[in-house]
């Protein structure tokens, strides 16, 4: 019980913390951590874009797929510098997201020879 | 192997089905209940926007995270659910919401045999649910709406069918593509109720969280159901 009372204190002061630090996390409870900055906030944009597609992947074209992957594979360099939490989601995502892609290519390279 | 030889454990009780009891070291159990959230959320926002695996105990959940804003704290912040502080909701030692309050909060929904007991892709298409499907971004429309037959390998088993529509409603197509069912790379094993047992392919997620695989005739149209 000792335990989880100083683990609830801990996690109370983590949390204080970092609602006062970032009032990210207390305003519009969607997921942080992909800091503030201008520079960050470009990347989180460019991220969503590149995301935001694969459910109409199959009515894409070749191309815009190929643009897809390539904008996949320039923002994985630049995941490196986010913390740990943040790196952790976005790196999945992103793979996913790629991967994705790369599905639909294949599935439409196939569908052409047919 | 016919199906005469598949055996399967009692039900659950509804209210139960679906539900992930997590025990964190230094903690009390965490529970988490599926159909208390999918009233409200498509799979696709926490399997691919949140990143949660979909084997319990994979993900690596923390605290830290939490309080960073991911996983359960994304919407566990004070404002879109209740808020982290109140440690002991999620800590309770891994018991859900009982029958009263399951009755509640899904009377009317159209039943299934076995699961929750409820049509959860029927739910959707009536409009009785209305769970969002994004917390960051807005995918774009969902456009493939395929209907597969899957080819039966044996002669006496009803085809099974997959239909694209019921699933993206629930769930983005790189939460299957590649990473379950992947065009490039078919085996025969993809073909065996077996392997869905085992939690492969289709069993990742019709017998955890989807209706389960005692609901024979709802992919094999024209198969009795297993009760
Ligand atoms: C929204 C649900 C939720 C709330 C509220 C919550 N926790 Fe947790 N907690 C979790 C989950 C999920 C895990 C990780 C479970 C696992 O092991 O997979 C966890 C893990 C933990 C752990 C294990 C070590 C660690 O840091 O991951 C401790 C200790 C803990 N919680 C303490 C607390 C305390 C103290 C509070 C209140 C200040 C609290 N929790 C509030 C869901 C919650
Ligand atoms: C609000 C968030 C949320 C929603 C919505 C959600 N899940 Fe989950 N799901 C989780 C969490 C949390 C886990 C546990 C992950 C862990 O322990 O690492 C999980 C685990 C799973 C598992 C693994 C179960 C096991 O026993 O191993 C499957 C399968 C799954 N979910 C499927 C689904 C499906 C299908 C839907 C939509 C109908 C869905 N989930 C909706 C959060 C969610
Ligand atoms: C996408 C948003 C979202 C995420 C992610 C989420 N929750 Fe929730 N959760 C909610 C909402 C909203 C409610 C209130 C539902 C209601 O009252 O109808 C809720 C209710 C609950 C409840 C109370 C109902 C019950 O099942 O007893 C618990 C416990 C809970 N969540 C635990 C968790 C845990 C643990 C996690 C992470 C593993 C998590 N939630 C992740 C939105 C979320
Ligand atoms: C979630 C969907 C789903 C459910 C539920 C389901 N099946 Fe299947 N089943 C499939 C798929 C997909 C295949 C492979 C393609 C095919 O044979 O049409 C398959 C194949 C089979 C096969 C032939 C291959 C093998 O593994 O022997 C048999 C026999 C079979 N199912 C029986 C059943 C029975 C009996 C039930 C109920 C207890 C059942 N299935 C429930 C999807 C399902
Ligand atoms: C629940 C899992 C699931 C989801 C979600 C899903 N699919 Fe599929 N998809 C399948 C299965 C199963 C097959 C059949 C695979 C096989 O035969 O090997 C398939 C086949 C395909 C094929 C090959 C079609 C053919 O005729 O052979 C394409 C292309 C495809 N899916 C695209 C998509 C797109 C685009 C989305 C999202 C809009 C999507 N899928 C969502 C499971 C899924
Ligand atoms: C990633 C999770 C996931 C996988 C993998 C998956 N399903 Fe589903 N499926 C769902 C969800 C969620 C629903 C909505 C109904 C529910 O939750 O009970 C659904 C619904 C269905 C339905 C609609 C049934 C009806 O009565 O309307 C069929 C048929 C079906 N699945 C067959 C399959 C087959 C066959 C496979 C494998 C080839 C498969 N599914 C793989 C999650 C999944």
């Amino acid at each position: 019980m000792k335990k989880i009372m100083m683990a609830a204190f801990a996690v109370l002061i983590l949390s204080g913390a970092a609602f006062a630090a970032d009032a990210r996390f207390s305003g519009t409870g969607k997921p942080g951590g992909a800091g503030s900055g201008p520079e960050e906030r470009e990347w989180i944009n460019e991220f969503n874009d590149v995301c935001s597609a694969t459910t109409a992947s199959m009515a894409l074209s070749k191309d815009e797929l190929n643009s897809h992957i390539r904008s996949a594979d320039a923002l994985k360099g630049r995941l490196g510098c986010l913390e740990d939490s943040a790196k952790k989601v976005y790196s999945r995502r992103l793979r996913m997201c790629h991967d994705m892609y790369e599905f639909a290519l294949d599935a439409k390279v196939k569908e052409d020879k047919k | 192997m016919g199906p005469q030889n598949f055996t399967f454990a009692a039900d659950p009780v509804p209210q139960s089905y679906g539900n992930i009891i997590m025990k964190p070291e230094g903690a009390k159990p965490v529970i988490f209940s599926h159909w208390v959230h999918r009233l409200r959320y498509t799979c696709r926002v926490c399997h691919f926007e949140l990143q949660i695996n979909f084997k319990a105990g994979t993900t690596g959940i923390t605290m830290e995270d939490n309080v960073e804003g991911k996983y359960c704290g994304a919407c566990h912040n004070g404002k879109t659910a209740f808020g982290i502080e109140h440690c002991s909701r999620c800590h309770n030692g891994g018991v859900g919401p009982g029958k009263k309050e399951f009755a509640k909060k899904t009377g009317g929904l159209p039943p299934a045999i076995h699961g929750n007991g409820i049509d959860w892709n029927q739910a959707m298409e009536e409009n009785l649910i209305k769970p969002v499907d994004y917390l960051i971004t807005k995918p774009d429309k969902f456009q493939f709406d395929r209907a597969l037959t899957l080819k039966a390998a044996w002669d006496y088993v009803p085809s099974a069918v997959f239909p694209h529509k019921a699933h993206n409603r629930w769930l983005d197509c790189n939460n299957c593509h590649p990473d379950i069912f992947d065009i490039k790379n078919r085996t025969e094993k993809q073909n065996r109720m077996e392997s869905y047992f085992k939690g492969e392919f289709c069993g990742v997620c019709h017998g955890k969280v989807a209706f389960p695989l005692k609901d024979c005739g709802r992919c094999h149209l024209g198969m009795g159901n297993w009760r």
